[in-house]
């Protein structure tokens, strides 16, 4: 029996140790917002917060996922989990949607460990989330809105474009 | 060139027609002409073209409860377009729905009541944007009349307003949830009596909202779907959650057109989870949509029937594939790239192409190729089917649930109206789940498991394996200047594997329909034109084919590349592209 902490509920699952947490939170405990993408770490959908720090869920085995797991279903209760979904609405970031619960909780946990971040540094801590619609420069407007640092970037289709004027000021 | 510019349009609009069959798992389209089954359907065009075609009807498409809540049927698949949010939006402009009390509600997959629900070649707006515009108005004039006999006035002296309808000369109003009830058991006013409101009384229609080039102008009315999405309760196919669930992975045969020859499954069944291992029966190439077949894994949980499918033993039989075994997409770009230095079948002339490039000022020439492409949706295909009593019911996130009902219905012969198919929201579609073969699967583990439901679910890994790909495309061209840049002459190779392939004894030829697509329809003026298609054998399961209009502008021959920006790294899953041609100087 493993005991798991999801969103400050323990469950006692009786899995392998083996077993990714993702198909854990899925299939056994039967919360569904923490999708399956790729299963490999490469694309970001099962990203949950362990400890505080976004990790990929399905290269995570129940055996080392030991602390607070936290999901994308706790995020309307967290302070800055809730003004990330805000922002992402009062842009409509989201065309599927199927990646967003995952890009969500990447961005909350950057907010989280660096308030304020430029946005090379939003970049950077985002590429690893794909978004098969491409609503990635949409993100990227969303999470400098709920860093409350700066207005709606105008950004427009060219985030490189953005870093340069803003090396180049 | 003996074709007419005539037929050159009606080979594009035949794609649909083509569509329209092949949905039904009709393989004998493709023996048809096109011409003779486009002589047919000259009429009709739109959403009316399609099979279902539209309907219009307030009762089908517009509830509204006595609180006021009106509820907008969906009828489109919603894969991320936004569907489900744009055609409420024009139905509560219509109606003058308060966008707060607007709900959207999935219709269940059935085209009889609700017209065509094939969700594919982008026209949902298009095709439904005038059914639901009257739907609405319908509805309005149906408040409008149950207000007016209320009040005993004559219609025309109420007016409906914002989620309201006023009578001005008594300042009375009722609110639309006041008028449900008494509305719904009206007559529904004939189409010729609707007049739709003007451009000036709406709200939504052709307003801009949202981000607009990076200015905010206004974050409503908000997306239908937004909320759920962003808090994770938005429900798409893998989410559907039933009790008694079995979960199914299926190996399928890593060669199109192989079977399974032997299966060890004695370790698969040791690993902890793992219930039962079937063979599933596939199609013979051409498969059209039907399932692969192999032998599938159904255990407790998906990762339990991923490790158990792991640890099958299966030897494949190739003999069925052909020579698609020894299909290398490098071997395969080479050997177009040197068949287009040959010539192929003709499909348009003009002038003496060969003379003109032999006598040509200056001569450009350029080879273009474009890989296999899958579709990649963020959301592998996953399907939920039960079969109970000789029904089936399935959730899926289908772009075409009449399509899933049907492959069910005619692979298990059953009944088309014992199969009823929920449609889930799609973590995108793009063409792959207009394809059933998914569900179909699920059906096929099903019908082992009476009353249990099965979730099918495709690793990413299946996903790009299995896909129904782009085709190849290798494009030779040549052309022909005079002493003034101009072009005197056109000489241009297209070689890439058909979409008939999927359905019929590979052509090895593209079709008229896909020649359409920007190929034969070549718009340039030049003297001496000649396009050919040599042969191109499928080896793969095709899903059309992405070509550019490019054209090799002097001095800088080359096609406009992709633009990417972010992610800049790790983008393993393959991604769609995005191409621009730019007709450069053959202004002539």
């Amino acid at each position: 029996m493993i005991t798991l902490t999801i969103n400050g509920q323990e469950h006692e699952l009786d899995v392998p140790d083996s077993m990714p947490l993702l198909w854990a939170i899925r299939d056994v405990v039967g919360m569904k917002g923490t999708k399956f993408g790729c299963g490999i770490a490469q694309c970001g959908a099962c990203t949950v917060h362990l400890n505080g720090v976004a990790i990929r869920s399905c290269v995570t085995p129940v055996s080392a996922a030991k602390g607070e797991i936290t999901t994308i279903e706790a995020m309307a209760d967290d302070p800055v989990g809730h003004k990330v979904q805000q922002a992402w609405l009062d842009l409509g970031v989201a065309q599927c949607g199927y990646c967003q619960g995952g890009q969500i909780m990447n961005a909350t946990a950057l907010l989280k460990r660096t308030p304020a971040p430029q946005t090379q540094e939003i970049v950077d801590a985002m590429a690893g989330n794909l978004c098969r619609c491409g609503t990635y420069n949409r993100i990227l407007a969303a999470i400098e809105r709920a860093a409350d640092t700066r207005a709606v970037d105008p950004g427009g289709m060219d985030t490189r474009d953005m870093d340069e004027e803003e090396a180049s000021s | 060139m003996s074709r007419s510019n005539d037929t050159l349009l009606l080979a594009n609009v035949s794609r649909r027609g083509l569509l329209k069959g092949l949905v039904g798992g009709s393989a004998l389209l493709l023996a048809a002409r096109w011409d003779l089954a486009l002589a047919n359907e000259q009429a009709q065009f739109g959403a009316g073209a399609m099979p279902g075609g539209w309907v219009d009807n307030p009762n089908v498409f517009i509830q509204i409860d006595s609180d006021g809540l009106v509820t907008i049927i969906n009828n489109r698949a919603e894969m991320g377009q936004g569907i489900r949010t744009s055609l409420a939006m024009v139905a509560a402009d219509e109606l003058g729905a308060e966008w707060d009390q607007v709900r959207a509600q999935q219709a269940e997959g059935d085209q009889d009541k609700y017209g065509n629900q094939n969700t594919d070649g982008s026209r949902s707006m298009r095709h439904w944007y005038d059914p639901m515009r009257r739907a609405a108005a319908a509805a309005r004039l149906m408040l409008e009349q149950a207000a007016a006999n209320q009040w005993d006035v004559p219609v025309h002296e109420v007016r409906a307003e914002i989620h309201k309808v006023v009578h001005s000369a008594t300042g009375r109003e009722l609110g639309f949830g006041d008028l449900a009830d008494a509305a719904r058991g009206l007559d529904v006013p004939g189409r010729h009596a609707l007049v739709l409101k003007s451009d000036r009384e709406l709200r939504f229609i052709g307003k801009e909202s949202g981000l607009i080039n990076g200015e905010l102008k206004s974050a409503h009315p908000k997306a239908i779907d937004g909320e759920d999405i962003v808090t994770g309760k938005a429900i798409f196919g893998a989410d559907i959650d039933l009790e008694n669930t079995l979960y199914a992975v299926i190996a399928r045969p890593p060669v199109y057109g192989a079977k399974v020859k032997s299966v060890d499954d004695s370790e698969a069944l040791k690993v902890a989870g793992v219930k039962k291992v079937i063979r599933i029966k596939g199609a013979s190439q051409p498969a059209a949509f039907n399932p692969l077949g192999g032998v599938a894994v159904v255990a407790s949980n998906t990762w339990a029937a991923m490790e158990g499918r792991k640890a099958l033993k299966i030897e494949w039989d190739n003999a069925p594939a052909g020579n698609n075994a020894d299909y290398t997409s490098d071997a395969y770009r080479e050997s177009l790239e040197k068949a287009a230095q040959s010539p192929g079948k003709v499909i348009r002339q003009s002038g003496d192409v060969e003379a003109a490039l032999k006598t040509a000022e200056k001569r450009v020439s350029a080879t273009y190729y474009m890989p296999h492409m899958a579709q990649a949706t963020m959301e592998p295909p996953v399907a939920v089917v039960m079969i109970r009593n000789g029904k089936a019911e399935a959730w899926a996130p289908v772009q075409n649930p009449r399509a899933a009902r049907e492959g069910i219905a005619g692979m298990l012969e059953m009944d088309l109206d014992n199969v009823t198919l929920h449609q889930t929201l799609l973590g995108g579609g793009f063409g792959r789940k207009s394809k059933p073969d998914f569900v179909m699967e699920a059906a096929l583990v099903a019908k082992e498991f009476e009353g249990q439901p099965i979730k099918l679910q495709w690793s990413r890994e299946d996903d790009i394996h299995h896909a129904y790909f782009h085709a190849v495309s290798v494009d030779h061209l040549d052309a022909g200047l005079d002493a003034e840049g101009k072009a005197t002459s056109w000489r241009h190779r297209t070689l890439s594997p058909s979409i008939a392939s999927l359905f019929a004894p590979d052509p090895k030829h593209i079709a008229e329909f896909e020649q359409g697509m920007g190929f034969n329809t070549m718009p340039f003026s030049i003297p001496a034109i000649r396009l050919e298609n040599p042969p191109a054998p499928a080896h793969v399961r095709i899903a059309g084919s992405d070509r550019c209009t490019i054209c090799p502008t002097p001095g800088r021959s080359r096609a406009l590349p992709m633009k990417w920006r972010w992610p800049p790294a790790r983008t393993t899953v393959i991604m769609f592209w995005t191409c621009l041609g730019r007709p450069g100087k053959f202004t002539t």
